[in-house]
Formats: C-alpha cells, sequence, structure tokens
C-alpha cells in the first residue's frame, strides 16, 4: 500500500505536465553533456591508441639522402629492430581541379611486400591495396583539393617537366600522416599519394629509399628509452656506413600524430561539459522555486494536519529524485547517440578510425552519479525556503509576494521617465524575481560568453598565424629539385613580369649533438640571405642574426622543452649530413610550437660552408612588385614563374604561394574552434530553455495582472508586447554580461589552445564580430523563448483568470 | 450516524483542568504603518466537552485566536496553553506534531490536496503522525468515509464533488488521529443555506458525542445552537452568556 | 425602521435608451459536483445616469450579473447590449480595448499593478486606450488623483500606501479615460468607514454628474444611497418597488413577494376595481387620488411620511397607475403596526383597502 505522501507526490509529477518537462529537461541536458563528452573521450581516448597500433605504426623515423635495399636488409638485422622497411618520399605536383599544380606528397615502398603486417598500414576506404606499377592510391584527407575520385586519371608532373598519368586504384586513409613532424604536421600536410617503388624510376626518381621506418619487439614499443636506444644503435650504423642522417623522430606505437590536439579538445570539452551541468543546476533551482511557490497553500495544509517540515523536506526531494530518474533514462540514450555522431566528426578531422561505437560503462555511472547528486543540490535552496512559510502565511494566500520588495531597483528604473506604461511594466517585471533573474542570467551569460571569447580565441589563433607569416613573407616559394646558381636563377626569374626580387635561400636538416655524443632531435635549419627583407622574426631573447655573424644561429621557443638550460651565448653542436659544428646561440624566436618541430636560423654562407651549397640553393623566394598581392595574385604569379622556369627546363619541384601556408593552417586549427562553438551553443540552449522556463513561470504567476490589463483596455498585442518585452530585456542584459565576461573567458580559453598549438600563453586579438552575432542570436533566442508564454497570456480570457463564484 | 471512536490514551488531560487555557494573550502584526493589534489581553478557558462559538465580525480577530490555539501562529505576549502542551514554548516540528495528534482544523475553504484521493486526503494525517499505519490507517480512513456517509466517493478527488461533501471530507480528515479537539473556522462560510445546516448537524452530533469542539463564524442563528458562546470585538474577547 | 435618507425612484422618461440593457441572463455553472444555475433568466435595463446599486446575499448571483456586464463573465444564454454594442460577440482582445475605453471598473480584488506608481497605474489605461496624447496623459493622471486625495501619494508604489489609499487610487484609474459607465464590486469592502465614506461621496459627485454608476454591494446602508437599488435573490431579480417599499425585509420573503405579485395598471381616472382587504396594493408609477365618497376605504397607507388615513374611492391620476397587488398574509409582518391613514389629494406608496373605524 502506497502512503497518501507518496501519491500526492506522484500527483504533482503528472498535474504540471509543462512544468514537469521543463524539469526533467533540464536535468536531461546536464545529463546529455556529461555523457556525450565522457562516451566521446573514452572511445576516443581509447580508439586513437589502440587504432594506431594496430596499424603498425613506425617507432623510428629516420631520413636520409639514399639507400638501398641491400643495406636495409642489413639494418633489419640489428639488435633491437623488428620491423624495417624503407620508403621514398618525395614531393611531385598534382594536377587539382581548377587545373594547377598543386605539390603533393608521394610515398613510394614495398607496399604489399612487407610480410604478415604492412608497416603504417593504410584503412583502405576504397578500391584496392597496394597499389601496382604506375598505379597511384590517394589518401581521403586532402582529396578533395585534388578532385579525384576512384577511377580517375590524375596527372603527375615531375620535376623535369614530364607529365605522368596515374590511374588512382584506391582511396585510403594513412594515420601516421604528420608522424615525421616535417612540413608542419598534419594540418599543413598537402595531398599525399602512394605507390609501388617499381614506379621510382618512371617518376624520375632514383629506385632506392631515402626513409628508414623502423618498429621495435613488441615490448619495447611503448618504452621511449628503448626505443631511443634503438634509434641510437641505427644512427651510428648509418654513420659508419657514410649514410648521412638528416633527422630522426620516434615515437611509440600508441602515439597517433594528433594526439595533442585531442588532449586540448578533451581538456576544454570537459570543462565547458561541466559548466553545462552547473547552469542545468540553476534551470532547476528556478523552476523548482516556481513549482514549491504553486504549492503554498498544499504545504500550509500538510503542516496543520502534522506534517513537520521534514517530512515535507524529504517529500520534495523525493520528487526531484523521480525527476531525476526519467531524466537519467533520457539522457543516457540520447547521450550515447550523440556521442557516436561527434566521434565520426572527430574521427574524419582527425584522421584517425574508430574501432568500435561501443557503449561506455564509466559514461554511465557518471551520469548516474550526477543525476543522483546535482538536482538535489540545486533543489535543497528552494524546497528549503519553500517549506520555511507559516502555516498562517500559506493558508491566508499571502505568499507570493515573497521576492518581491521595492528596493533602489524600481527607485533606478523609475528614472525611465521617457518610457511608457506598458514599457515600463516590461522592464520592472524583469526584476521582480531578482533570483529567479540572477539564476537566468547567469546561464544566458555564460553560454554567450562563451560564444563571443570563441570568436576572440579564432581571431587569436589567425592573427597569430599571420604573425607566423612573417617568416614566410615571400609572395611565391619555388622550391627546385636540385641546386641552381643563386645568380642564374635570380636572373631568369626576373625576367618573368610582376617580379621585383628574389632571394635564395638554403635549408638543411640537422641533428643537435648532445653531450655525451649522441644525436638529439632534428632540427630544421633555414639559411636566408644576410640582410633578407622577407622575414620579421617575434624575438623572445637575444637578437637576430646579423650580417657580420659567424656560425650564430638563432632557435625557436621549442628549444627550451627539450634542453631548458639552454640560453643566449650558449654554444649548440649540430651534426649536420656527417659533419658536426658548433653555433652560437644569438636569439631566441616565437614559432609555431610543437606542431612543426625545432626550427633554427643561419646565416646562408654558414650553412653553405657545412653543406657545400655556397652560391646555390634549392630554395628561393620570390617577391612581388605589388605588394598588396592576395591569395589569387600570387598564385597567377606563381603558375607565370613555373611557365617560365619551365620552358628554361628547369626541374622544378614545388611552386607556392605565402598566403596558403596560413590560409592552410587556420583550416586545419578550424576542427578546434568549431568545438568550441558547439559547446558554446549547447550552454546558450541551456540558457534559453532558462529563458524560457522563467517566462512561462513569470507569466503564470501573473495570471491575475494579466487579467487586470485586460479590463483596462489591454489588446492581445498590448499584452504579448509586454511579455515579449520583458524576454528581450533580459536577454539584452545577459548580452552586456556576456561581452564583459567574454574579456576573461576569452583569454582563458585562447591560452589553453595556444598552450597546446603553439606551446606559449595568447596573445588574444579580440574581434567585436563575436559579440555582433550573438546580439543577433540572443535576441532571436529570447523572442522565441518569450514567444509561447506571451501567446499563453494572450489567450488567457479575463474570465478565467478574474472570474469567481 | 457517526459514532465516536473509544477515547484514546493519548495526552487526555484532568477531566477538571481546562483543555484550552489562554492567558493575557496579546497578538500584534507588523505593518507599513506600524503594528497592528489584534488580540488584546485575551483570557479564556474552554472544558473538555464543550461546544463553543466564537462570534464576530469579520476582522474582529476570529481568525488569529483560532490560530493561538491551534499553534499555527505565536502569541506575542502572554500563555497558550492547550491539550497540555504550552504552545508559546514549542518550535515549529513539534508544533506540527504535536497538532496532528491533538487538533483536527476544518476550514472555511475545505483545503484538501487536490492531487489526492478523498481515501488518501483522510489519511494524510495518520500518514504524517504515525499513530496509525499501513493497513490500519486505511481501514480507519475507510470507516470516517462511511460516518461521513460517503464511501462510494473514495476514489474521487476533490475537484469531483460538491463543496459540501468537501467539507464532510474535511471533517473526517479532521478525526482521522482522533485529536482531543476540532477547530472550525467559519466551516459553512462557503456552503449554502442547506448544506450549511447538514454539516452543522454533523458538528452537533461529534458534541453530543463528548468531542470539545470550538467553531468560529459570524452566523448569529449558529451561535444560538451552541452549549457557550464567545463574542470577539476589535480583538477583545468577551462571554455572551452575561 | 426609520431609514436615513430615503430616496424615491427616479421618475425616468422612456425618451432615452438604455444605456445597458440585459435580456433573459441565465448562467449555470458546470462542475464535477454537477450544475449549479446562478442567475435564472434576469432581465436589466439601466439609463444613462442612474446611480443603480445591486443587493445581495453572498451566493445570490449579484457578483456574476456584474460580471456580464464587464464582460468578465458570460451567460450561458441571453443578451447583453452596453450603448447599443452587443458585446457577447466581440473577440476578447477588441473587447478588452472596448472595455477600456467605456467602462470603468473597480473591484475589491482588483489591485493596482504592484510596479506601477499610482500616477503610472493611472496612466496605464490611457496608454492602451489611446484617446489622450502621451504628453497629457501624466497631468490627466495627477488631476485624477488630486480629485481623490491622493496627490501626495502620486509617485509612490501600492505597496507603499494603505489600502483604502490603494482602492482610491483605483478609482482614479476608473477613470482615467473618462468613460460613460462605472462598475464597482464591493468598492469599500476592505475600507475603515472614514475612507469609505469619501470613496462613497466620490460616487455620488460622479453621479451628480451624470454618469452611469452601477455597484454591488451586500451592505444595505451603503445601497441606500443610491438612487435605484437592485436586489436578487438566488438567482432571480426582486421587483423593484417591493425592494424599495420594504428596505427591511429579507430577501427570500421579497423574492416570494415578487413573484406572487400581481401588475394592475389604470388607465388615467379610473377607479380602482372592488379588491379585497385581502390584497395590498403597491404603486409602481404614477399615482392616485383618494376622493370621498362610499368606495372602498383606506384604512392603512403609507409612502414613509406619517399621514392619516382617509376613506375614499381611489382612482388612477391624469397619468394613469401601475399598481402591483400583494397577498396581504405575507406583507403583514412588514407594514408598520399603527395604521396610518392617507389624506384626500396625497399621492399613495401602497395602501390597503379595509374599512374606516369609527
Amino acid at each position: 500500500m502506497i502512503r497518501p505522501r507518496w501519491h500526492k507526490i506522484f500527483s504533482d509529477l503528472l498535474s504540471h505536465k509543462g512544468r514537469s518537462l521543463l524539469i526533467i529537461a533540464s536535468i536531461a541536458t546536464g545529463l546529455f553533456a556529461i555523457g556525450m563528452i565522457t562516451t566521446s573521450y573514452v572511445i576516443l581516448a581509447e580508439d586513437i591508441r589502440s587504432g594506431y597500433r594496430a596499424v603498425n605504426p613506425p617507432n623510428i623515423q629516420l631520413f636520409t639522402t639514399f639507400f638501398d635495399r641491400d643495406y636495409l636488409n642489413r639494418i633489419r638485422k640489428i639488435d633491437g629492430v623488428r620491423q624495417a622497411e624503407g620508403v621514398w618520399n618525395t614531393n611531385l605536383q598534382i594536377r587539382n581541379t581548377a587545373g594547377e599544380w598543386e605539390p603533393i606528397t608521394v610515398k613510394a615502398s614495398d607496399y604489399g611486400r612487407m610480410g604478415a603486417k604492412e608497416m603504417g598500414q593504410p584503412h583502405v576506404l576504397e578500391g584496392i591495396w597496394p597499389p601496382d606499377e604506375k598505379q597511384i592510391a590517394l589518401d581521403i584527407n586532402r582529396l578533395s583539393d585534388a578532385g579525384a575520385k576512384l577511377g580517375d586519371t590524375v596527372e603527375i608532373k615531375l620535376p623535369s617537366g614530364v607529365i605522368r598519368r596515374m590511374p588512382v586504384v584506391g582511396i585510403v586513409r594513412d594515420q601516421t600522416i604528420g608522424s615525421s613532424r616535417t612540413e608542419g604536421g598534419f594540418f599543413l600536410a598537402g595531398i599525399q599519394g602512394y605507390t609501388n617503388i617499381d614506379t621510382l624510376r618512371w617518376l624520375g626518381q632514383p629506385e632506392g629509399y631515402n626513409t628508414l621506418y623502423v618498429r621495435v619487439e613488441t615490448e619495447d614499443q611503448e618504452n621511449k628509452p628503448a626505443i631511443r636506444a634503438v634509434a641510437d644503435r641505427l644512427i651510428d650504423d648509418f654513420d659508419k656506413n657514410g649514410y648521412p642522417v638528416n633527422g630522426f623522430i620516434t615515437h611509440l606505437s600508441s602515439e597517433h600524430p594528433n594526439l595533442p590536439y585531442v588532449d586540448a579538445m578533451a581538456a576544454v570539452i570537459y570543462l565547458l561539459g561541466f559548466l553545462v551541468v552547473f547552469l542545468s543546476g540553476f534551470l532547476i533551482t528556478n523552476t523548482f522555486s516556481a513549482l514549491l511557490n504553486q504549492q503554498v497553500e498544499q504545504i500550509g495544509v500538510m503542516k496543520t494536519v502534522g506534517g513537520s517540515r521534514g517530512q515535507i523536506v524529504a517529500m520534495y526531494m523525493v520528487l526531484i529524485l523521480v525527476f531525476s530518474l526519467i531524466a537519467l533514462a533520457v539522457a543516457i540514450p540520447l547521450s550515447n547517440k550523440a556521442a557516436y555522431m561527434l566521434l565520426e566528426y572527430i574521427s574524419v578531422h582527425i584522421n584517425f578510425q574508430v574501432i568500435e561505437l561501443r557503449f561506455v560503462p564509466a559514461s554511465s555511472i557518471l551520469q548516474t552519479i550526477v543525476a543522483l547528486l546535482v538536482p538535489q543540490l540545486a533543489g535543497i535552496i528552494p524546497i528549503l525556503q519553500g517549506t520555511r512559510i507559516s502555516v498562517r502565511e500559506a493558508l491566508s494566500g499571502a505568499a507570493s509576494n515573497q521576492n518581491e520588495t521595492t528596493g533602489f531597483m524600481y527607485r533606478l528604473l523609475a528614472k525611465f521617465r521617457g518610457f511608457s506604461r506598458p514599457i515600463l511594466i516590461s522592464l520592472r517585471n524583469t526584476f521582480r524575481r531578482r533570483g529567479r533573474l540572477a539564476l537566468t542570467l547567469i546561464t544566458l551569460m555564460l553560454g554567450g560568453a562563451t560564444f563571443i571569447a570563441t570568436f576572440n580565441v579564432r581571431n587569436s589563433i589567425s592573427s597569430y598565424i599571420d604573425r607566423l607569416g612573417r617568416y614566410f613573407l615571400a609572395d611565391v616559394n619555388l622550391t627546385l629539385d636540385r641546386p641552381y646558381r643563386l645568380e642564374r636563377v635570380a636572373a631568369d626569374v626576373m625576367q618573368v613580369q610582376g617580379v621585383a626580387m628574389v632571394e635564395g635561400w638554403n635549408g638543411a636538416f640537422a641533428s643537435v649533438v648532445t653531450e655525451d655524443g649522441k644525436a638529439g632531435e632534428t632540427v630544421q635549419v633555414v639559411a636566408p640571405p644576410k640582410d633578407s627583407k622577407l622575414i620579421e622574426p617575434i624575438l623572445l631573447r637575444g637578437r637576430w642574426l646579423m650580417p657580420d655573424d659567424r656560425n650564430a644561429i638563432t632557435l625557436s621557443e621549442l628549444f627550451l622543452e627539450s634542453y631548458p638550460e639552454i640560453d643566449v651565448g650558449d654554444t649548440l653542436r649540430l651534426k649536420i649530413g656527417m659533419d658536426e659544428s658548433d653555433w652560437e646561440i644569438v636569439g631566441l624566436f616565437q614559432f609555431a610550437g610543437r606542431s612543426s618541430g625545432l626550427f633554427a636560423y643561419v646565416n646562408y654562407d654558414d650553412l653553405a660552408r657545412e653543406t657545400g651549397m655556397q652560391g646555390k640553393s634549392t630554395s628561393f623566394r620570390i617577391v612581388a612588385s605589388d605588394t598588396t598581392l592576395d591569395l589569387a595574385g600570387q598564385k597567377e604569379l606563381a603558375s607565370r614563374v613555373e611557365a617560365h622556369l619551365s620552358s628554361l627546363n628547369y626541374k622544378i619541384k614545388d611552386v607556392g604561394t605565402g598566403l596558403s601556408l596560413g590560409d592552410k593552417t587556420s583550416q586545419g586549427l578550424s576542427v578546434l574552434t568549431t568545438f568550441l562553438l558547439i559547446m558554446s551553443l549547447l550552454m546558450a540552449s541551456v540558457g534559453s530553455i532558462g529563458l524560457a522556463g522563467t517566462m512561462s513561470l513569470n507569466v503564470m504567476e501573473r495570471t491575475h495582472e494579466i487579467g487586470v490589463m485586460r479590463a483596462i483596455g489591454g489588446s492581445n498585442r498590448a499584452i504579448i508586447t509586454i511579455v515579449l518585452v520583458e524576454g528581450i530585456a533580459i536577454g539584452l542584459i545577459s548580452w552586456l554580461l556576456a561581452s564583459l565576461v567574454a574579456l576573461p573567458i576569452s583569454k582563458q580559453l585562447a591560452d589553453i589552445m595556444f598552450q597546446i598549438i603553439f606551446d606559449r600563453s595568447a596573445d588574444v586579438v579580440f574581434t567585436l564580430s563575436g559579440n555582433f552575432i550573438w546580439l543577433g542570436i540572443v535576441l532571436v533566442l529570447s523572442t522565441l523563448a518569450g514567444s509561447a508564454p506571451a501567446f499563453n497570456a494572450s489567450r488567457l480570457t479575463i474570465r478565467e483568470v478574474l472570474a469567481y463564484e | 450516524m457517526i459514532h465516536a471512536s473509544q477515547p484514546t490514551t493519548h495526552s487526555r488531560t484532568d477531566e477538571r483542568s481546562a483543555l484550552i487555557r489562554l492567558s493575557h494573550v496579546v497578538k500584534d502584526y507588523p505593518t507599513p504603518s506600524g503594528p497592528f493589534r489584534a488580540l488584546e489581553d485575551v483570557n479564556l478557558e474552554i472544558w473538555p466537552g464543550e461546544f463553543v462559538a466564537v462570534i464576530g465580525k469579520s476582522g474582529a480577530g476570529k481568525t488569529t485566536l483560532v490560530n493561538m490555539i491551534t499553534g499555527v501562529d505565536h502569541v506575542t505576549s502572554g500563555e497558550a496553553i492547550v491539550a497540555g502542551a504550552s504552545l508559546h514554548r514549542m518550535n515549529e516540528t513539534r508544533l506540527s506534531q504535536w497538532r496532528g495528534r491533538n487538533i483536527g482544523v476544518i476550514y472555511q475553504s475545505f483545503h484538501l490536496l487536490p492531487g489526492l484521493s478523498l481515501l488518501d486526503n483522510i489519511m494524510l494525517p495518520m500518514d504524517f503522525c504515525g499513530l496509525y499505519r499501513g493497513r490500519q490507517s486505511r481501514d480507519r480512513a475507510m470507516a470516517l468515509l462511511r460516518q461521513v456517509g460517503l464511501e462510494d466517493h473514495a476514489r474521487k478527488r476533490p475537484s469531483q464533488i460538491s463543496g459540501g461533501q468537501q467539507q464532510r471530507i474535511a471533517i473526517a480528515r479532521a478525526l482521522a488521529n482522533d485529536p482531543n479537539i476540532i477547530m472550525a473556522d467559519e466551516p459553512t462560510g462557503r456552503l449554502d443555506s442547506v448544506t450549511a445546516e447538514a454539516i452543522f448537524q454533523i458538528f452537533a452530533e461529534l458534541a453530543g458525542q463528548g468531542r470539545t469542539i470550538v467553531m468560529v463564524t459570524h452566523d448569529q442563528a449558529l451561535a444560538r445552537r451552541v452549549s457557550r458562546t464567545l463574542r470577539i470585538v476589535d480583538g477583545r474577547v468577551g462571554s455572551d452568556a452575561a | 425602521m426609520p431609514p436615513e435618507r430615503y430616496a424615491l425612484p427616479v421618475r425616468y422618461d422612456s425618451n432615452g435608451d438604455p444605456i445597458i440593457r440585459m435580456r433573459g441572463i441565465t448562467k449555470t455553472f458546470r462542475s464535477a459536483a454537477g450544475e449549479a444555475t446562478v442567475l435564472k433568466g434576469v432581465d436589466v435595463d439601466i439609463l444613462p445616469g442612474q446611480f443603480v446599486s445591486v443587493v445581495g446575499r453572498s451566493g445570490s448571483g449579484k457578483s456574476t450579473l456584474v460580471n456580464m456586464i464587464t464582460g468578465i463573465d458570460r451567460p450561458t444564454s441571453g443578451s447583453v447590449e452596453i450603448g447599443g454594442q452587443n458585446i457577447l460577440h466581440m473577440p476578447e482582445s477588441d473587447m478588452a480595448v472596448w472595455r477600456g475605453r467605456h467602462l470603468g471598473i473597480v473591484f475589491q480584488f482588483f489591485q493596482l499593478l504592484p510596479m506601477l506608481t499610482l500616477i503610472e497605474n493611472v496612466m496605464l489605461p490611457m496608454d492602451f486606450c489611446n484617446m489622450y496624447p502621451p504628453a497629457m496623459r501624466e497631468e490627466r493622471a495627477l488631476g485624477l488623483l488630486t480629485r481623490v486625495g491622493l496627490d501626495d501619494f502620486a509617485y509612490k508604489l501600492p505597496g507603499a500606501v494603505a489600502g483604502g489609499q490603494q482602492q482610491s487610487a483605483a478609482v482614479a484609474r476608473a477613470l482615467a479615460n473618462d468613460p460613460p459607465i462605472l462598475i464597482a464590486d464591493e468598492p469599500t469592502g476592505n475600507l475603515d468607514s472614514v475612507t469609505a465614506e469619501q470613496v462613497m461621496e466620490i460616487f455620488e459627485e460622479l453621479a451628480a454628474l451624470g454618469k452611469t454608476i452601477l455597484f454591488v454591494t451586500h451592505d444595505r446602508t451603503l445601497a441606500l444611497r443610491t438612487n435605484r437599488r437592485l436586489l436578487i435573490s438566488d438567482g432571480e431579480l426582486v421587483n423593484e418597488t417591493l425592494v424599495a417599499a420594504f428596505p427591511d425585509a429579507s430577501h427570500s420573503l421579497l423574492l416570494r413577494l415578487s413573484k406572487g405579485a400581481q401588475p394592475l395598471d389604470l388607465p388615467p381616472g379610473a377607479d380602482l376595481p372592488p379588491g379585497s382587504s385581502a390584497h395590498i396594493y403597491l404603486v409602481e408609477a404614477g399615482w392616485l387620488e383618494v376622493g370621498s365618497g362610499p368606495q372602498p376605504v383606506v384604512i392603512a397607507a403609507g409612502d414613509g411620511l406619517d399621514a392619516p388615513a382617509v376613506s375614499g374611492a381611489v382612482r388612477a391620476g391624469d397619468e394613469g397607475a401601475k399598481l402591483l397587488s400583494l397577498p396581504a398574509d405575507l406583507v403583514e409582518p412588514l407594514l408598520p403596526a399603527e395604521p396610518v391613514f392617507a389624506e384626500a389629494g396625497r399621492s399613495l406608496r401602497w395602501f390597503r383597502l379595509g374599512r374606516r373605524q369609527g
């Protein structure tokens, strides 16, 4: 037999369906957010690692100039090497849909002949693997740039100018893209193509390998020092046999290249997810407070017939529990579904493969804990307040005006003389229930602030990327297949119309030589000519290179992570090719953080001496006479330069534009800002639900006043306007607050993003676009949130409200 | 016919001492324009078994007086000793429990819980006070329903029955914990004359069975049918007898 | 028994059309507990400028009747015309605006809006109905508040003033659009006697200025200050002449009399037909002469002015007369113990035929 007090609770649940749904929706939104985030993160964290392991990725990548199969076979015998493969890695050009030539990174290896397990096995999406001789498989990530699909024949241009036509026999997902940490990582990576070793000669390449992939023994695959030890042995062997090591990199088998991004997103999203829970708590408080307001008479009656406050409080806490359980039942399946959708989106953009969409118990457990805790905490205050009322007040019907004191707000608003009374009603009504208003404002404000902050963060990121572009100020970047004399190239390029200046740059891969003589990290060394105009560095310490310097070097900030003691004035020993050399550190500059590896700048002559490339270069920077060229203009110039040089029989590797670098980086990072946007919109939805709830509660409590207005001449339009204006007023106030709070939130979010991507704190560059867009959104949201209550208010007939018998 | 249940053993006072005693009770209410004195030096005693009417115009202080006796409100000064308990010394929780066991209150506006069936409404006081539990409380509630003649309506909601019937349910509820005192605050105020008469009959029968009943009303005619009348004018209580 | 002031019914001429016309008003409430018919076919005509009170016990239907006029409620059947306008078919929104312009409403539960000052409350109807240009509204509102003695409180919020002052402000608000009709339900119910008097005086002033005023009350003394009283008992309207004639009678008795009354029309100069002393006659309209002669003798009469009884014939005056004939045994308890004799030539309110003694 169920006790009467539980009958009452159940009848409360069912009597006011709209209000019950609102409470359930509030709780469910928070649970949904937590569940979606937890499930996606758990699956993501597991699958990105185990999925990467499953493709049998290389633990060690060694970059050299050339080695052949014989040497490869000898390498395979080195202690600790479980599997070794050779890859020829080169950049050619491919014609895209617009007819322009774009760089394509072509990897050629013994695909299909690597034994039981292919190293770095790509996931075959369409077609076949491996591609056979003179066939090509394309990676899906930049496929759209190439505009090719399975079965198409693409045109590949060799440095010699010869164009080869290759059928696309497979579309794959290669999770190892970006693992070499050269060429800017995954987000900057260009079109990727894969072909057979036998095709190399046909493509004008030497038939051999320039990159070594090594997999260590299974028990060492997650052991960095062990992998390092094997790498050292390999480098020694290369040295002994006269193969220059231009660089190397080590990875754990679970270390997916984009793992750092995942961690960045996770941090932010968890933070925001809990914020959503927190905000939904406010909604619950508000709605329960109104529920209890309407129960005042019943509470009085219960106290009269012997109910103590404790008993009554317990009853309502049980009501919350029932709501929570219903919300849990709704949220768990929904959040799982949403998590799966989210994972599919992320997996495409972060380049990993979800192994299996599965149920994550931790997520449901967490949701249950939150469901049992948060609503209870949120509801306890209104329940305590509501049950505090004395029997006398409860039964005399005087109760509802508790929060409505005549305070300074009224006096403040009384100054608004210019408004008509209906507008005054709206404005003052806004402030009548200050607790409720505060809670509503907080939720809307935080959603808005995060939204605005997202725009600021995105703007800061692109501003920073623009600044990075100052390291690459040329309009056109020309890369030739072999070194050419500087003067000759300059003279030839200057013949192209629109070219103002040509600089020949040099570059090389080096490795740091540590104190114990071992090979350290790979450094990309760039050598601009003295007095280069094409670089505007962001200095952290010390100074930039001077023309008179000898063996001076400037280092990117990432050096500090690996070598924290390093400072201006120290000597750095580098191994370039086979030789070691000492360099004096004159400055440290801010570069692009972790994604692009270690960078250093030296003077052209100094590097040329080490590499034997005096007066010659493969890399040329071209400046246009028109200093205001946009991307299209740069592309146009680039194609003319290329055409001209081709006609002069230059072997061209790549002709790229300066602006495209920034373009690509921004695109790549957009997935992160998209996340922020999704979270802020989620928070904004919580805020809107809150506003809708508040508005309908307000209208429900004021039906009598609406009746009075009807009696003195209030038409439908007047009443709808009064309600809508109140909603919009709340929206506008929240917008003002959001704009203020967005300032610190932007800094916080930007710092997190910048730390992860660029390894530094953020320089926030604010933009007003977020503010204005949010203004538009909040006006729409508050109008929508208020429209149902406004409509209901206008449908109240004076009969329903004022008639009595 | 209504028959009283056997007197229970809880808190019956000595027949000689007053069941309700108010001594020098003063009640002030704060208002924007200064404290308003609702009760002025009220002294009264009500003995077990009396059927007392408290008469006065609206605003005279009748409801305030009721609230002093039921412990719903606290005296500003003076003493209220009801069924052996000094109300002015009890906190809210104890007051609620005490009230549930000792006083059954019936209001002008019935005040039944709209979401509960009639049977549940009657069982509610038993649920809160724990004197009768489980099956016993349900049986007792059904018996009370029968006594007020509404046993066929046990499952209905208050909105589905008439005002007079609701008041009967309220009376049954007031009897649920077999209290010492029945307080009725304008019990016939919302009823037409015929129904009012029927309700009054129920009270008369309860009085006939020895229950102590205090009924507040503005209806002079009713006042003539009780054993004792107290008049309240502008917060002062005087006896009508003289 | 002597009333403080006793107003004669206004002799209204039927030239003007009624400003409020209600026909066959029936109102039945249906609830899960059954049906209750609160108004049973009421007809009322109110002419412009009348000062009318609606009296009845709690539950009689008086507030419901007035709700029909304000549109706060709708009859189950019947028609309501105000100023010739059928208000029952107006859509809610139009009705609201129409009401704001034509009716000033003062109800007991009819609070001022708590978030507006008194003067803003008075201005609100003007904002809704647009009958006064915005620049004028504050001044006009202040004037209205001054009229009800509240100019010092104009800029205060309702919560800061006493109940009586709020009620007076509500009266000022009701006058905001200068409506032709004022309707009030227990306007002094919550007020102390001093303030109640103030409010009644305002009503009397307005009545004197020609406004049509209708108010509901259960207080007989207030009702006597109006010049027309409508009494409702158990959903039916009691004959007004009876109400005026017997102000102290119980409502249920009046209703019984009302139902038992027979109308009797006398053309000008006509004699009263022979009747028995079992009837009491009430004069509804017109007047009678008491002449001398062998015809029925009046032994008891009254018009509120003590007058000696005369014997003689009773005939209608020049304009004819409408009489109501009532069973005497019912009316007997209401009559004064001492018989009063009417003089010749006097106009009578009621009379009974009988023999003079001595």
